[in-house]
């Protein structure tokens, strides 16, 4: 079985205490790696570099327009003036031998808005804005709505 | 031990066409036999899926985003529903 | 049609639905199944700049139901086209970390305010009550020069503005300074000393007009990364079109370079003059332009490390009194300074193959290749940053490749308003809006009069810069210390002996403004909860002049309340008789029994526009709370400072129409390139160029040496340490640790080093190990993979990650002139953890 955990937020989580009732409550929500430890100039152990999530399933996107994440790893690809190891795979003309979903063709478009044969050169460089995930949880809950929750209640639910 | 439930899958799409090209574009989508066209307007066409896997969903849209004279297709809304009485 | 199936029917209708919505497309009235119809699910979109780095992106922001529900790149923003990075794809998560504060906390033990308390919910009134009665305490027993405030870049234009007329005029103290100054005020100073004026001459257009870029230890691909895009753009589409990349360490920038040039620390001095020698010795000055627009001048040398006073690299260093002197010198004694710097002395002393030095250099030389020069951090956090910052103009003014399409020495900045709010305001120790300064008597009188103030109320003396701020707090000569929008014990450097300890000293009392409780906010007496982004309306100048401004799209959670609400309303609890001197009030009678809101804000320049010119599309808390359009009157009365003199801005609702406009703004024309005629309204006909920042119309070459770091790797600390930043993480992480995409992206700092040093230390890739300087240490793991690739003898260490804050590690020392530290230049050791 695979259980996915971060080390860190079970270690420090019992290190933190905190003396009143609204900093116990704050406590819940806070982790020291985005505060800083209980005293906050004390050096303390770091985590140990986690792995990347490999599994290749496709992440929903929290909005249309958010940049899907890469479920894979991209240790060591070479993205320079000559090579492009992701267009190597995500390239249209190489889908279908490699599986892997092909570049939108949003990024054929040019900064004049003129569409291209190829990969515009301004969206070359795939990692500003497509990013692995390590296999670690968040340290502190995110509460952004999924604009499916909001005002949307499915028929049948009751 | 296999998952032996079974799963809907429904999805949303927003397809951006190239300026002047909607109509062409909607017939093609129309002729995927997949996709159903639910709105259309401002080089924007809203289609709508369905299917037993979110890889076969993955497919349809890729066809839609390979589509001549579309810019992009982007998947908007998912819902999953497990079937009745497919639960192990 | 059975259950099942009528059930899918209404969830594709409902998809659909949500499409649409998204899509802004009605539905067919027969497709709406949800109650409420479509409307329930519409969207609204409106437009805002990026909330992180100094490219002022634009973006459109979807509001669903009180939500931020996503945003994208705006496509009709000229900076950005439709694009964004990774951090800005993820800007709709930025508010929403479980953490966020929402009532203002107070340190109390059994019931009342104790330093050494625990943080209790308190009330506004509570909390203003407090900071009042010890701001009073501390004014009467100590003064003013007590008194200080350390402000940012992330400040809304309105925010920095009222925040310096409450500091200086209000408090009568200088003690204001933003946490810019650890970012480009050696850029700063570096304009002012040149040109006379701050700020890029030309824009971002010059990406797309550029033959060639010269990245001065900027690693764009990571730090501006729509910037980059246009970079590349230009590279890969343009193949006469080169790139050279100057950096301590291979980063991703050097991805795209045709010339990567990797130097020894601090030695980018040494190969600016080297440059300037070979344009000399090669004959290809632009001596038509070097005559009729520069004059050259000699700089003092040997000045210091800004360190404490009693540091014996102070004492020992002769110029450090006059660090800013600069005295007139001709061209043929500018050209002897610079001759000692050969190819072979240079190369010797950089590391760098004289093949690419000889590269470089003829990109500059070559009359025929018009050149963007780009720098940030690695110029500006440099204990020789105003140099360098010269340097790379003396270059650029001796081919006379400036001011002109594609031909730009070009600044960049990290922070969003770093160029709108702390340059622009005028947010630092010494300065006064649109350039003006404290310590010039005409200026003040002019700002007491647009004010409408009594004369001679501003004080003369510029304040207590950034880090002389943690210094005065530790010593105990700063005893009243409010901080918003900035983390600073997480930045400062030295933090360990030169920044906690002012916080926790028991004679201060510390307040700090942030939407979540950083390692700051955690360090303070009181934590102000404050909004963010686009919980309120706003103003943002980015890099290139451009100020953009957007509406408030949603409401902060709680209590928090805006920065500008903080300021404004805490003003109300001071009256004149209280914080002015008597000789003043004597002399200006009217003044007394006002509060500070009544002449700082309610002066009739301020509260002059009635709400009813809000958009009513949109809510305004402070406008409601307040009962003027305030973010409206506080810009006019700003823009009063620079309109006529080279500033100039638009009329405040233009900026709600449009994507941003580049001043000086005139006759409704922004301005791309200035000093050059035809294409800056200020220079006249037949003026050609005209540097009209300076009385005589000319730009300063700077005659200075190459002098070496504060402190060098010795025997036992033996490896240099370099801070910075990662593209997924915006400075201390504060905002995007909180997204969990950004932050598994990147979810801890690593120690890079190089291979074989690691190697030789007998220490494995991922192994955890300490990072010990004089001043203190972290825990660390190791990374000799990975994105940047350094060489023997530096390591790199982000400081984004609260759990290894290395700014305990880091070093204390300025740039003289401009008071910037510098993170990229301290000695080190690096020690397995057993």
């Amino acid at each position: 079985m695979n259980m996915r955990r971060s080390v860190p937020a079970l270690v420090f989580a019992t290190l933190f205490c905190a003396g009143t009732a609204a900093l116990a409550q704050m406590a819940s929500d806070r982790s020291p790696e985005l505060t800083g430890p209980p005293s906050p100039m004390e050096t303390i152990p770091a985590a140990p570099v986690p792995k990347w999530v490999t599994d290749d399933v496709r992440k929903m996107r929290a909005y249309p327009e958010q940049p899907p994440v890469i479920p894979h790893s991209i240790e060591g690809y070479q993205l320079s003036v000559n090579t492009n190891r992701c267009l190597s795979c995500h390239k249209r003309e190489f889908t279908q031998s490699s599986g892997a979903p092909m570049i939108s063709v949003t990024h054929y478009m040019t900064r004049e808005g003129q569409m291209l044969a190829d990969v515009s050169p301004r969206r070359y460089f795939c990692t500003e804005c497509h990013v692995p995930q390590a296999d670690v949880r968040p340290l502190v809950e995110n509460r952004f709505k999924d604009m499916s929750e909001l005002g949307f209640k499915p028929a049948g639910s009751e | 031990m296999p998952d032996q439930r079974r799963y809907h899958h429904i999805s949303s799409a927003v397809v951006a066409v190239m300026p002047g090209r909607l109509a062409e574009v909607a017939e093609a989508i129309a002729g995927m036999g997949g996709p159903e066209i639910r709105a259309q307007e401002n080089n924007r066409i809203v289609v709508v899926m369905e299917g037993d896997s979110a890889g076969e969903l993955g497919a349809q849209l890729t066809a839609l985003g390979a589509l001549d004279g579309v810019v992009a297709a982007n998947m908007v809304f998912e819902h999953i529903e497990e079937l009745e009485g497919s639960a192990p | 049609m059975t259950a099942e199936l009528n059930r899918r029917e209404l969830l594709k209708a409902q998809a659909a639905a949500v499409a649409a919505a998204t899509a802004g497309i009605a539905l067919p009235a027969s497709a709406q199944p949800i109650p409420g119809g479509v409307g329930a699910l519409e969207i609204k979109w409106s437009k805002a700049p990026c909330r992180f780095c100094g490219t002022g992106c634009g973006v459109m922001v979807g509001v669903k139901d009180g939500q931020v529900v996503a945003s994208h790149g705006d496509t009709q923003a000229e900076v950005n086209r439709g694009l964004n990075c990774v951090k800005g794809y993820f800007l709709s998560k930025i508010m929403y970390g479980a953490d966020r504060l929402t009532t203002p906390l107070m340190r109390k033990r059994n019931g009342v305010y104790d330093k050494d308390g625990e943080f209790e919910p308190v009330s506004w009134d509570e909390a203003f009550g407090l900071m009042a009665e010890r701001a009073k305490k501390v004014l009467k027993e100590k003064g003013p020069t007590a008194i200080g405030m350390f402000g940012s870049g992330q400040w809304t234009i309105f925010e920095g503005y009222a925040a310096t007329k409450l500091m200086r005029a209000g408090f009568r103290s200088n003690n204001l300074d933003p946490n810019a100054r650890h970012c480009m005020a050696s850029a700063a100073y570096a304009f002012m000393r040149t040109f006379g004026m701050d700020e890029p001459m030309g824009c971002y257009d010059d990406f797309e007009a550029a033959d060639a870029f010269v990245l001065w230890g900027s690693n764009m691909a990571e730090m501006h990364p729509i910037l980059w895009t246009r970079l590349a753009d230009r590279r890969l589409g343009h193949e006469h079109v080169k790139v050279a990349v100057l950096s301590t360490f291979t980063h991703r920038s050097m991805d795209l370079a045709d010339i990567p040039v990797v130097f020894k620390p601090g030695t980018d001095l040494a190969i600016l003059n080297y440059i300037a020698n070979h344009i000399i010795t090669t004959g290809r000055v632009n001596e038509d332009f070097v005559n009729k627009h520069t004059v050259f001048m000699r700089g003092e040398t040997d000045i210091g490390y800004g360190l404490r006073p009693e540091d014996p690299r102070e004492t020992s260093a002769k110029g450090a009194a006059n660090a800013a002197n600069m005295e007139p010198m001709d061209f043929e004694a500018y050209k002897k300074l610079v001759s000692e710097y050969t190819l072979e002395k240079v190369a010797e002393l950089s590391g760098v193959e004289k093949s690419f030095l000889e590269e470089l250099a003829e990109l500059y030389a070559d009359p025929s290749r018009k050149v963007m020069s780009l720098w940030t951090m690695g110029f500006n956090q440099h204990v020789r940053g105003v140099w360098a910052n010269q340097m790379v103009y003396n270059i650029h003014l001796l081919t006379g490749k400036i001011s002109e399409p594609g031909n730009s020495p070009f600044s960049l900045t990290g922070q969003p308003s770093a160029c709108g709010t702390a340059r622009e305001v005028g947010t630092f120790a010494h300065r006064l809006p649109a350039d003006l300064v404290v310590t010039n008597p005409e200026h003040r009188k002019h700002a007491e009069e647009i004010w409408k103030l009594p004369a001679g109320l501003l004080p003369d003396k510029p304040g207590f810069h950034a880090v002389e701020q943690d210094r005065m707090l530790k010593d105990g000569k700063l005893n009243f210390y409010w901080v918003q929008v900035n983390n600073n014990i997480q930045a400062s450097p030295n933090s360990s002996n030169e920044a906690y300890p002012g916080y926790r000293n028991p004679d201060n009392f510390i307040v700090v403004s942030d939407a979540y409780p950083t390692v700051t906010a955690m360090s303070a007496d009181i934590i102000l909860p404050a909004a963010m982004w686009v919980e309120k309306e706003g103003a943002y100048g980015n890099a290139e002049r451009r100020t953009h401004v957007w509406h408030q799209l949603v409401q902060a959670p709680g209590e928090a309340r805006s920065d500008l609400w903080q300021l404004a309303e805490f003003s109300k609890r001071f009256t004149t008789d209280e914080v002015w001197p008597q000789e003043i009030l004597d002399a200006n009678p009217a003044y007394r029994g006002k509060t500070l809101f009544d002449v700082l804000y309610g002066n009739g320049n301020v509260d002059k526009f009635p709400r009813s010119e809000i958009n009513p599309d949109y809510a305004n808390n402070e406008a409601t709370e307040f009962g003027f359009y305030i973010q409206k009157g506080l810009f006019e009365e700003y823009a009063t400072f620079g309109r006529g003199h080279g500033h100039d801005l638009a009329p405040y609702d233009t900026y709600h129409e449009v994507r941003g406009l580049r001043w000086p703004v005139v006759d409704g024309k922004e301005t791309r390139w200035r000093y050059r005629e035809g294409l800056d309204p200020y220079v006249k006909p037949g003026e050609g160029v005209k540097f009209y920042g300076r009385p005589d119309g000319k730009a300063v070459i700077l005659g200075v040496p190459y002098e070496p770091p504060a402190e060098s790797p010795d025997d036992e600390f033996d490896i240099w340490l370099v801070t910075g930043r990662v593209l997924e993480h915006w400075h201390s992480g504060s905002m995007t640790l909180r997204v969990p995409e950004l932050y598994k992206a990147f979810p801890g700092a690593r120690c890079f080093m190089n291979a074989d040093d690691a190697r030789k230390r007998g220490i494995n890739q991922g192994a955890e190990v300490r990072v010990i300087s004089r001043r203190g240490e972290i825990r660390s793991r190791i990374e000799t993979r990975g994105r940047n690739r350094m060489p023997s003898g530096v390591i790199f260490v982000p400081w984004f990650d609260a759990s290894q804050l290395i700014n305990k590690v880091t070093l204390d020392a300025t740039d003289p002139i401009s008071k910037q530290t510098d993170y990229k230049k301290c000695a080190v050791k690096i020690v397995p953890v057993a």
